[in-house]
C-alpha cells in the first residue's frame, strides 16, 4: 500500500477527510475488498484500545493541591497603580476608538479576520493533502499554468520556474478562500509540498506565522497578495517567497 | 477578588485527568507523574493571561507534553534517542504468556497495555491523544508541536506495530481457550 494511500486510510478512520474526499474513498472503499478488510482491522483495534488500554485518573490529592495553590497564588496581589489606572485608561479608550473608526471600512460584511482566513488558507492545503489532489493543471510549464490561471480568474499571478533552485513546480488549481476564488501555485521541494495562494488585493498582514504545525509566509507583488503554505520549514519557505516577490 | 483563581479552576482543572493521562502514560509510573504535572499546571497559571479564545485543552496537554519530553530528556535519554519513532521498530512482543485461565479478558488488556507502553514516547503520544483522548490530527499536531503530516505518519506507523502486537495476543488467547 502506498503511503499516502495508508494516510488517507487512517483519516477516513479518524473522520479527518472532507466530504468530497470521504465520498471518493468510500467509493474506493467498495471496490477494494483488501481497503475493507484492513479498514475493519482498524475499527477492531480502535475498539480494543478504547475499551481496554488503562485511564490514568489524576489523583484527587493533586487536584486540591493546585486548587490551593491557584487561589492562594492569586489572592494577594496588591495593586498599588489601581487608582492610577483610571487615568491611564481614558486616553487608552480614546485611542482605541480613533483607531476602531480608522478601520471601520474592513469592519464590514465581506471583511475576513486575519486569522480566519489563515484557517482557510491550511485547510486547503490539507485538503489537497488529504486528496492527494494537489492540482487542477499538471504542468511544470509556467506557459501553462500561467495564462490556464488567468483565463479562470481574470487576474494572472507570477509563477517563476524555480527549478534551478530546487521547487519544482508541479501546477495549480483554484481555491476558494474567505469565499473568493484564488489562484494556487503549487511546488514541491523533496517531499514537501508548497501551496501559494494568490488573490488580488492586499494581503491582510505580511510576514510569517506558524498555525498547526504549518508554516505560512506572506507577501504583496503588484497589487496580488501571495501566501505560501506548507509543513516545509520556515527558513526554505522563506526562501520561496522572497523569490516569487523577487521574480 | 481572585479572578486569575477562579479563570484556573475552569479552565484547567477540568483537563486535568486528561493532562495526568497523558503524563503517566509517558513516564509509566504515577509519582513522577504527579510532579509533571504539578509543575506544568503551575506553569499553566503562570501563563493563563496568554489563553485568549482558545480551546484550554490543546493548551494545557502542550504544556503538559513539553513538562514531560523535558523530564525525559533529563531523566531517561536513551528512551527518547530511540523514539523519534523514525527506524521501523519491531512490533513490542507482550513479555508474559501464561495469562490466568480464569480472566483471558484482564490477560488481553493487560497485554495490551504493554504493548502500547513498549511503543517509543513519540508514537505513544499519537495513539494516547487520538485514540484515548479523542484529539482531532491538529490538536495533536499542536500539543506534540509537529506537522500534521507527521502526526499522520506516526499514528499509522504506532498503529501498525499494535495489530502486530494484537495478532500475538490474540493467538495467546486462542491456545487458552483451546487449553
Amino acid at each position: 500500500m502506498k503511503h499516502e494511500d495508508e494516510l488517507r486510510l487512517h483519516a477516513y478512520l479518524d473522520g479527518e477527510l472532507g466530504v468530497t474526499e470521504s465520498i471518493a474513498f468510500e467509493r474506493s472503499l467498495g471496490e477494494d475488498a483488501g481497503l475493507r478488510s484492513q479498514l475493519a482491522e482498524l475499527r477492531a483495534l480502535r475498539a480494543r484500545i478504547r475499551s481496554q488500554a488503562s485511564y490514568h485518573e489524576a489523583p484527587a490529592a493533586l487536584r486540591e493541591k493546585l486548587l490551593a495553590r491557584a487561589h492562594r497564588q492569586a489572592a494577594p496581589q496588591p495593586r498599588p497603580l489601581a487608582r492610577w489606572s483610571v487615568w491611564l485608561a481614558a486616553p487608552a479608550l480614546a485611542a482605541a476608538v480613533l483607531l476602531a473608526a480608522w478601520f471601520a471600512p474592513s469592519l464590514l460584511p465581506g471583511f475576513v479576520m486575519p486569522d480566519l482566513r489563515v484557517q482557510e488558507a491550511i485547510d486547503d492545503h490539507l485538503r489537497a493533502t488529504l486528496a492527494s489532489h494537489w492540482v487542477d493543471v499538471a504542468s511544470s510549464d509556467r506557459h501553462t499554468v500561467k495564462p490556464w490561471l488567468s483565463a479562470k480568474l481574470g487576474f494572472s499571478p507570477s509563477v517563476p520556474d524555480l527549478s534551478e533552485q530546487g521547487f519544482e513546480l508541479i501546477g495549480a488549481r483554484i481555491d476558494v478562500i474567505a469565499s473568493e476564488s484564488v489562484a494556487a501555485l503549487v511546488y514541491r521541494r523533496r517531499q514537501h509540498v508548497v501551496s501559494v495562494f494568490v488573490w488580488p488585493g492586499a494581503s491582510a498582514g505580511t510576514g510569517a506565522l506558524e498555525r498547526r504545525g504549518y508554516h505560512i509566509v506572506r507577501f504583496e507583488r503588484a497589487g496580488l497578495a501571495y501566501w505560501a503554505v506548507s509543513d516545509l520549514n520556515l527558513s526554505e519557505l522563506q526562501d520561496l517567497a522572497n523569490l516569487i516577490a523577487a521574480s | 477578588m481572585d479572578e486569575r483563581g477562579r479563570r484556573f479552576e475552569q479552565l484547567v482543572v477540568p483537563h486535568l485527568g486528561a493532562a495526568f493521562n497523558l503524563a503517566r502514560w509517558l513516564v509509566r509510573n504515577d509519582h513522577d507523574a504527579q510532579d509533571i504535572v504539578q509543575d506544568a499546571c503551575l506553569r499553566a497559571l503562570r501563563f493563563l493571561d496568554g489563553l485568549r479564545g482558545e480551546d484550554a485543552r490543546p493548551w494545557l496537554l502542550g504544556i503538559v507534553r513539553n513538562s514531560t519530553w523535558s523530564w525525559l530528556q533529563a531523566n531517561r535519554p536513551a528512551e527518547i534517542a530511540a523514539s523519534d519513532g523514525e527506524d521501523e521498530s519491531q512490533a513490542p512482543a507482550p513479555a508474559s504468556d501464561e495469562p490466568e485461565t480464569s480472566a483471558i479478558r484482564r490477560a488481553e488488556a493487560r497485554l495490551l497495555n504493554e504493548a502500547i507502553t513498549a511503543l517509543p514516547p513519540a508514537l505513544r503520544e499519537v495513539i494516547v491523544l487520538r485514540e484515548i483522548e479523542d484529539l482531532a490530527y491538529r490538536d495533536i499536531a499542536r500539543i506534540a508541536d509537529v506537522p500534521i503530516g507527521t502526526v499522520m505518519s506516526r499514528l499509522a506507523r504506532a498503529r501498525r506495530l499494535l495489530s502486530q502486537s494484537v495478532k500475538v495476543i490474540e493467538a495467546a488467547a486462542d491456545r487458552q481457550r483451546a487449553e
